[in-house]
Protein backbone atom coordinates (compact mmCIF):
# COMPACT_ATOMS: atom_id res chain seq x y z
CA UNK A 1 0.00 0.00 0.00
CA UNK A 2 2.93 2.62 0.81
CA UNK A 3 3.33 2.10 -3.32
CA UNK A 4 0.48 4.03 -4.41
CA UNK A 5 -1.53 7.26 -2.77
CA UNK A 6 -4.89 7.33 -2.87
CA UNK A 7 -4.85 9.45 -6.37
CA UNK A 8 -2.74 6.43 -7.96
CA UNK A 9 -5.54 3.87 -7.00
CA UNK A 10 -8.34 5.85 -8.70
CA UNK A 11 -6.38 6.62 -11.68
CA UNK A 12 -5.60 2.46 -11.96
CA UNK A 13 -9.17 1.46 -10.99
CA UNK A 14 -11.07 3.86 -14.10
CA UNK A 15 -7.53 2.12 -16.31
CA UNK A 16 -8.65 -0.80 -15.47
CA UNK A 17 -12.70 -0.34 -15.78
CA UNK A 18 -12.42 1.09 -19.30
CA UNK A 19 -10.08 -1.71 -20.32
CA UNK A 20 -12.90 -3.70 -18.74
CA UNK A 21 -15.22 -2.43 -20.50
CA UNK A 22 -13.55 -2.46 -24.01
CA UNK A 23 -13.51 -6.27 -23.85
CA UNK A 24 -16.79 -6.39 -23.60
CA UNK A 25 -17.70 -3.88 -26.13
CA UNK A 26 -15.23 -5.07 -28.43
CA UNK A 27 -17.05 -7.84 -30.82
CA UNK A 28 -20.65 -6.85 -30.45
CA UNK A 29 -19.75 -3.44 -31.74
CA UNK A 30 -17.27 -4.43 -34.13
CA UNK A 31 -18.03 -8.05 -35.41
CA UNK A 32 -19.27 -8.28 -38.72
CA UNK A 33 -21.54 -10.51 -40.70
CA UNK A 34 -18.62 -12.35 -42.44
CA UNK A 35 -16.13 -12.49 -39.38
CA UNK A 36 -19.53 -13.64 -37.58
CA UNK A 37 -20.47 -16.40 -40.19
CA UNK A 38 -16.26 -17.82 -40.25
CA UNK A 39 -16.25 -17.45 -36.62
CA UNK A 40 -19.80 -19.63 -35.46
CA UNK A 41 -18.42 -23.00 -35.68
CA UNK A 42 -15.21 -22.15 -33.45
CA UNK A 43 -17.50 -19.92 -31.24
CA UNK A 44 -20.00 -23.09 -30.81
CA UNK A 45 -17.62 -24.39 -28.41
CA UNK A 46 -16.82 -21.39 -26.70
CA UNK A 47 -19.14 -22.09 -23.56
CA UNK A 48 -18.60 -26.14 -22.76
CA UNK A 49 -14.52 -25.10 -23.13
CA UNK A 50 -14.78 -22.45 -20.66
CA UNK A 51 -16.67 -23.42 -18.03
CA UNK A 52 -14.88 -26.49 -17.78
CA UNK A 53 -11.84 -24.84 -17.65
CA UNK A 54 -13.69 -22.08 -14.41
CA UNK A 55 -14.47 -25.45 -12.91
CA UNK A 56 -11.14 -27.60 -12.84
CA UNK A 57 -9.41 -24.27 -11.94
CA UNK A 58 -11.34 -24.04 -8.98
CA UNK A 59 -11.20 -27.74 -8.22
CA UNK A 60 -7.58 -27.68 -8.89
CA UNK A 61 -6.60 -24.84 -7.46
CA UNK A 62 -2.66 -25.62 -7.14
CA UNK A 63 -2.94 -27.42 -10.41
CA UNK A 64 -1.20 -30.89 -10.78
CA UNK A 65 -0.14 -30.43 -6.83
CA UNK A 66 -3.90 -30.44 -6.15
CA UNK A 67 -4.42 -34.05 -8.05
CA UNK A 68 -4.27 -35.93 -4.19
CA UNK A 69 -6.55 -38.22 -2.89
CA UNK A 70 -7.02 -36.00 -0.03
CA UNK A 71 -8.63 -33.07 -2.57
CA UNK A 72 -11.52 -33.33 -1.53
CA UNK A 73 -12.85 -30.55 -3.76
CA UNK A 74 -12.62 -33.25 -6.38
CA UNK A 75 -15.41 -35.91 -4.97
CA UNK A 76 -17.81 -33.33 -4.68
CA UNK A 77 -17.16 -32.10 -7.71
CA UNK A 78 -17.79 -35.72 -9.21
CA UNK A 79 -20.72 -35.81 -6.92
CA UNK A 80 -21.76 -32.51 -8.20
CA UNK A 81 -21.36 -33.66 -11.80
CA UNK A 82 -23.78 -36.61 -11.15
CA UNK A 83 -26.42 -34.35 -9.79
CA UNK A 84 -26.20 -31.78 -12.35
CA UNK A 85 -26.43 -34.39 -15.09
CA UNK A 86 -29.33 -36.44 -13.32
CA UNK A 87 -31.30 -33.51 -12.01
CA UNK A 88 -30.77 -30.27 -14.15
CA UNK A 89 -31.39 -28.37 -10.92
CA UNK A 90 -28.69 -25.40 -10.12
CA UNK A 91 -29.12 -24.87 -6.61
CA UNK A 92 -29.57 -28.35 -6.02
CA UNK A 93 -26.29 -28.98 -7.83
CA UNK A 94 -24.37 -26.22 -5.25
CA UNK A 95 -26.03 -27.53 -2.27
CA UNK A 96 -24.38 -31.13 -3.26
CA UNK A 97 -21.87 -30.20 -4.04
CA UNK A 98 -20.93 -28.06 -0.59
CA UNK A 99 -22.49 -30.61 1.61
CA UNK A 100 -20.22 -33.44 0.14
CA UNK A 101 -17.63 -31.12 0.45
CA UNK A 102 -18.15 -29.85 4.05
CA UNK A 103 -18.87 -33.68 4.96
CA UNK A 104 -15.88 -35.23 3.99
CA UNK A 105 -13.75 -32.20 5.79
CA UNK A 106 -15.81 -33.09 9.27
CA UNK A 107 -15.38 -36.45 8.93
CA UNK A 108 -11.43 -35.73 8.31
CA UNK A 109 -11.33 -33.84 11.23
CA UNK A 110 -12.88 -36.30 13.20
CA UNK A 111 -10.51 -38.85 12.51
CA UNK A 112 -7.23 -37.24 12.63
CA UNK B 1 -43.95 -13.89 -18.31
CA UNK B 2 -42.14 -10.56 -19.34
CA UNK B 3 -38.83 -11.63 -20.84
CA UNK B 4 -37.12 -8.69 -18.66
CA UNK B 5 -38.56 -11.28 -15.48
CA UNK B 6 -38.03 -14.58 -17.66
CA UNK B 7 -33.90 -13.11 -17.43
CA UNK B 8 -33.87 -12.35 -13.84
CA UNK B 9 -35.62 -15.21 -12.68
CA UNK B 10 -33.24 -17.58 -14.99
CA UNK B 11 -30.20 -16.21 -13.53
CA UNK B 12 -31.47 -16.09 -9.95
CA UNK B 13 -30.26 -19.55 -9.15
CA UNK B 14 -26.20 -18.15 -9.37
CA UNK B 15 -26.75 -15.68 -6.54
CA UNK B 16 -26.14 -18.39 -4.25
CA UNK B 17 -22.41 -18.86 -5.79
CA UNK B 18 -21.99 -14.82 -6.53
CA UNK B 19 -22.46 -13.89 -2.97
CA UNK B 20 -19.80 -15.19 -1.37
CA UNK B 21 -17.80 -14.00 -4.08
CA UNK B 22 -18.60 -10.92 -3.57
CA UNK B 23 -18.41 -11.10 0.13
CA UNK B 24 -14.77 -12.31 -0.05
CA UNK B 25 -13.96 -9.32 -2.40
CA UNK B 26 -15.51 -7.04 0.17
CA UNK B 27 -13.72 -8.11 2.90
CA UNK B 28 -10.11 -8.60 1.02
CA UNK B 29 -10.60 -4.86 -0.08
CA UNK B 30 -11.50 -3.63 3.24
CA UNK B 31 -8.88 -4.92 4.64
CA UNK B 32 -5.90 -3.74 1.93
CA UNK B 33 -6.36 -0.40 3.09
CA UNK B 34 -8.50 0.88 0.25
CA UNK B 35 -11.28 3.63 1.66
CA UNK B 36 -14.81 2.49 2.10
CA UNK B 37 -16.08 4.46 -1.17
CA UNK B 38 -12.62 2.96 -3.40
CA UNK B 39 -13.04 -0.63 -2.61
CA UNK B 40 -16.91 -0.47 -3.31
CA UNK B 41 -16.81 2.32 -6.30
CA UNK B 42 -14.24 -0.36 -7.50
CA UNK B 43 -17.51 -2.70 -8.24
CA UNK B 44 -19.58 -0.43 -10.34
CA UNK B 45 -16.54 0.77 -12.66
CA UNK B 46 -15.28 -2.45 -13.17
CA UNK B 47 -17.45 -4.72 -12.14
CA UNK B 48 -15.91 -8.04 -12.84
CA UNK B 49 -15.65 -10.52 -9.52
CA UNK B 50 -12.07 -12.07 -10.30
CA UNK B 51 -10.29 -9.82 -11.86
CA UNK B 52 -11.59 -7.10 -8.69
CA UNK B 53 -9.76 -9.84 -6.04
CA UNK B 54 -6.85 -10.43 -8.24
CA UNK B 55 -6.66 -6.05 -8.37
CA UNK B 56 -6.51 -6.30 -4.19
CA UNK B 57 -3.91 -9.30 -4.11
CA UNK B 58 -1.66 -7.50 -6.36
CA UNK B 59 -2.05 -3.97 -4.65
CA UNK B 60 -1.29 -6.32 -1.50
CA UNK B 61 1.95 -7.40 -2.70
CA UNK B 62 2.69 -3.93 -4.18
CA UNK B 63 2.74 -4.90 -7.84
CA UNK B 64 3.85 -2.35 -10.55
CA UNK B 65 0.91 -0.78 -12.16
CA UNK B 66 1.32 -2.38 -15.46
CA UNK B 67 1.08 -5.91 -13.33
CA UNK B 68 -1.97 -4.66 -11.93
CA UNK B 69 -3.46 -3.45 -15.00
CA UNK B 70 -2.44 -6.54 -17.30
CA UNK B 71 -3.65 -9.01 -14.12
CA UNK B 72 -7.01 -7.07 -14.89
CA UNK B 73 -6.97 -8.05 -18.37
CA UNK B 74 -5.69 -11.32 -18.54
CA UNK B 75 -8.69 -12.08 -16.23
CA UNK B 76 -11.69 -10.56 -18.36
CA UNK B 77 -10.24 -10.85 -21.66
CA UNK B 78 -12.72 -14.07 -21.47
CA UNK B 79 -15.31 -11.60 -21.91
CA UNK B 80 -13.96 -10.99 -25.79
CA UNK B 81 -15.30 -14.80 -25.85
CA UNK B 82 -18.75 -14.01 -24.64
CA UNK B 83 -19.10 -10.65 -26.52
CA UNK B 84 -17.87 -12.32 -29.79
CA UNK B 85 -20.10 -15.73 -29.20
CA UNK B 86 -23.41 -13.04 -28.13
CA UNK B 87 -22.56 -10.78 -31.17
CA UNK B 88 -24.37 -12.76 -33.91
CA UNK B 89 -28.00 -12.43 -32.01
CA UNK B 90 -27.48 -8.97 -31.13
CA UNK B 91 -25.95 -7.64 -34.30
CA UNK B 92 -28.99 -5.38 -35.27
CA UNK B 93 -29.34 -3.50 -32.02
CA UNK B 94 -28.09 0.21 -32.00
CA UNK B 95 -24.55 0.78 -31.08
CA UNK B 96 -25.88 2.94 -27.76
CA UNK B 97 -27.69 -0.13 -26.68
CA UNK B 98 -25.00 -2.42 -27.50
CA UNK B 99 -22.15 -0.06 -25.08
CA UNK B 100 -25.12 -0.42 -22.84
CA UNK B 101 -25.52 -4.33 -22.08
CA UNK B 102 -21.66 -4.68 -22.77
CA UNK B 103 -21.42 -2.85 -19.32
CA UNK B 104 -23.61 -5.87 -17.66
CA UNK B 105 -22.00 -9.10 -19.34
CA UNK B 106 -20.36 -11.41 -16.71
CA UNK B 107 -20.16 -15.12 -16.66
CA UNK B 108 -23.23 -15.27 -15.32
CA UNK B 109 -25.63 -13.36 -17.45
CA UNK B 110 -23.84 -14.84 -20.47
CA UNK B 111 -24.34 -18.16 -19.82
CA UNK B 112 -28.05 -17.72 -18.92
CA UNK B 113 -28.72 -15.97 -22.29
CA UNK B 114 -26.29 -18.18 -24.82
CA UNK B 115 -27.97 -21.22 -23.30
CA UNK B 116 -32.10 -19.52 -23.40
CA UNK B 117 -31.37 -17.59 -26.45
CA UNK B 118 -29.43 -20.55 -28.45
CA UNK B 119 -32.95 -22.49 -28.07
CA UNK B 120 -35.48 -20.34 -27.90
CA UNK B 121 -36.20 -17.63 -30.81
CA UNK B 122 -39.38 -16.19 -29.69
CA UNK B 123 -37.63 -14.35 -26.54
CA UNK B 124 -36.84 -10.81 -26.66
CA UNK B 125 -33.01 -11.05 -26.14
CA UNK B 126 -32.33 -7.73 -25.20
CA UNK B 127 -34.82 -7.75 -22.21
CA UNK B 128 -34.39 -11.34 -21.07
CA UNK B 129 -30.25 -10.43 -21.48
CA UNK B 130 -30.80 -7.05 -18.99
CA UNK B 131 -32.81 -9.31 -16.92
CA UNK B 132 -30.02 -11.21 -16.39
CA UNK B 133 -27.29 -8.55 -16.24
CA UNK B 134 -28.81 -6.02 -13.99
CA UNK B 135 -29.77 -8.87 -11.50
CA UNK B 136 -26.04 -10.43 -11.41
CA UNK B 137 -25.42 -6.47 -11.10
CA UNK B 138 -27.39 -5.69 -8.39
CA UNK B 139 -26.30 -9.00 -6.37
CA UNK B 140 -22.57 -7.86 -6.71
CA UNK B 141 -22.85 -4.37 -5.13
CA UNK B 142 -24.82 -5.78 -2.22
CA UNK B 143 -22.62 -8.43 -1.97
CA UNK B 144 -19.49 -6.46 -2.28
CA UNK B 145 -21.00 -3.86 0.32
CA UNK B 146 -21.95 -6.37 2.91
CA UNK B 147 -18.39 -7.33 2.94
CA UNK B 148 -16.55 -4.69 3.15
CA UNK B 149 -18.94 -3.21 5.98
CA UNK B 150 -18.33 -6.89 7.92
CA UNK B 151 -14.31 -6.30 7.27
CA UNK B 152 -13.64 -9.53 8.86
CA UNK B 153 -11.98 -12.70 7.48
CA UNK B 154 -15.03 -15.31 6.41
CA UNK B 155 -13.17 -18.50 8.35
CA UNK B 156 -11.69 -20.32 4.91
CA UNK B 157 -12.83 -23.63 6.41
CA UNK B 158 -16.08 -23.30 4.94
CA UNK B 159 -14.61 -22.84 1.42
CA UNK B 160 -17.85 -20.98 0.11
CA UNK B 161 -15.82 -19.88 -2.99
CA UNK B 162 -15.98 -23.72 -3.97
CA UNK B 163 -20.00 -22.25 -4.87
CA UNK B 164 -18.39 -21.05 -8.11
CA UNK B 165 -17.15 -24.08 -9.68
CA UNK B 166 -20.39 -25.67 -8.39
CA UNK B 167 -22.66 -23.25 -10.35
CA UNK B 168 -20.83 -23.97 -13.07
CA UNK B 169 -21.08 -27.26 -13.20
CA UNK B 170 -24.54 -27.16 -13.27
CA UNK B 171 -24.67 -25.19 -16.75
CA UNK B 172 -21.88 -26.86 -18.07
CA UNK B 173 -23.93 -30.06 -18.06
CA UNK B 174 -26.59 -28.56 -20.93
CA UNK B 175 -23.73 -28.53 -23.25
CA UNK B 176 -22.60 -31.67 -23.29
CA UNK B 177 -25.44 -33.10 -25.54
CA UNK B 178 -22.97 -33.17 -28.18
CA UNK B 179 -20.04 -35.73 -28.23
CA UNK B 180 -17.69 -33.00 -29.70
CA UNK B 181 -18.53 -30.83 -26.50
CA UNK B 182 -17.62 -33.46 -24.22
CA UNK B 183 -14.15 -33.89 -25.60
CA UNK B 184 -14.10 -29.95 -25.91
CA UNK B 185 -14.77 -29.98 -21.70
CA UNK B 186 -12.36 -32.74 -20.95
CA UNK B 187 -9.47 -31.49 -23.02
CA UNK B 188 -10.03 -27.50 -21.47
CA UNK B 189 -10.69 -28.79 -17.88
CA UNK B 190 -7.35 -31.26 -18.34
CA UNK B 191 -5.34 -28.45 -19.65
CA UNK B 192 -6.24 -26.24 -17.06
CA UNK B 193 -5.11 -28.08 -14.11
CA UNK B 194 -2.21 -28.96 -16.23
CA UNK B 195 -1.67 -24.86 -16.73
CA UNK B 196 -2.94 -23.66 -13.77
CA UNK B 197 0.23 -22.36 -12.09
CA UNK B 198 0.74 -20.25 -14.83
CA UNK B 199 1.10 -16.30 -13.62
CA UNK B 200 -2.26 -14.09 -14.59
CA UNK B 201 -4.35 -17.02 -15.19
CA UNK B 202 -2.45 -16.94 -18.56
CA UNK B 203 -2.81 -20.81 -18.49
CA UNK B 204 -6.58 -20.29 -18.73
CA UNK B 205 -6.59 -18.71 -22.35
CA UNK B 206 -4.73 -21.85 -23.73
CA UNK B 207 -7.04 -24.01 -21.91
CA UNK B 208 -9.98 -22.83 -23.93
CA UNK B 209 -8.60 -22.81 -26.94
CA UNK B 210 -7.07 -26.34 -26.50
CA UNK B 211 -10.28 -27.61 -26.02
CA UNK B 212 -11.88 -25.11 -28.86
CA UNK B 213 -9.32 -27.05 -30.95
CA UNK B 214 -9.99 -30.55 -29.57
CA UNK B 215 -13.33 -30.31 -30.60
CA UNK B 216 -12.90 -28.91 -34.06
CA UNK B 217 -10.68 -31.72 -34.63
CA UNK B 218 -12.91 -34.47 -33.52
CA UNK B 219 -15.46 -33.21 -35.81
CA UNK B 220 -12.79 -33.32 -38.28
CA UNK B 221 -11.76 -36.95 -37.88
CA UNK B 222 -15.99 -37.83 -37.98
CA UNK B 223 -16.64 -36.14 -41.06
CA UNK B 224 -13.55 -37.63 -42.76
CA UNK B 225 -14.05 -41.24 -41.73
CA UNK B 226 -17.81 -41.01 -42.98
CA UNK B 227 -16.30 -39.54 -46.50
CA UNK B 228 -14.32 -42.88 -46.82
Amino acid sequence: MQLYNSIDIWILIVICGVITFLIRFSFLKFANDTLIENMKEFLSYMPASIFAAIITGGVFNKGINSISVDNFKIYAMIFALFIAYRFKNIILTICSGLAVLWGLNFINRLIS
Amino acid sequence: MNDFLKGVKDVSPFITGVSPFGLIYGVTAAKSGLSFIQSFTMSQIIFAGASQIAFIEQLNSNSSWLIIIATVFMINLRMAMYSASLAPYYKDLSTAKKAFMSYFLVDQAYAVTISKIANDKSVNKFKYYMGAGITMWTVWQISTLIGILLGTTIPSSFSLEFAIPLTFMAILVNFLKEKRFIITAIVSGACMILLKQIPLNLGFFVAVFAGVFAGKIYKKGIKNAALQ
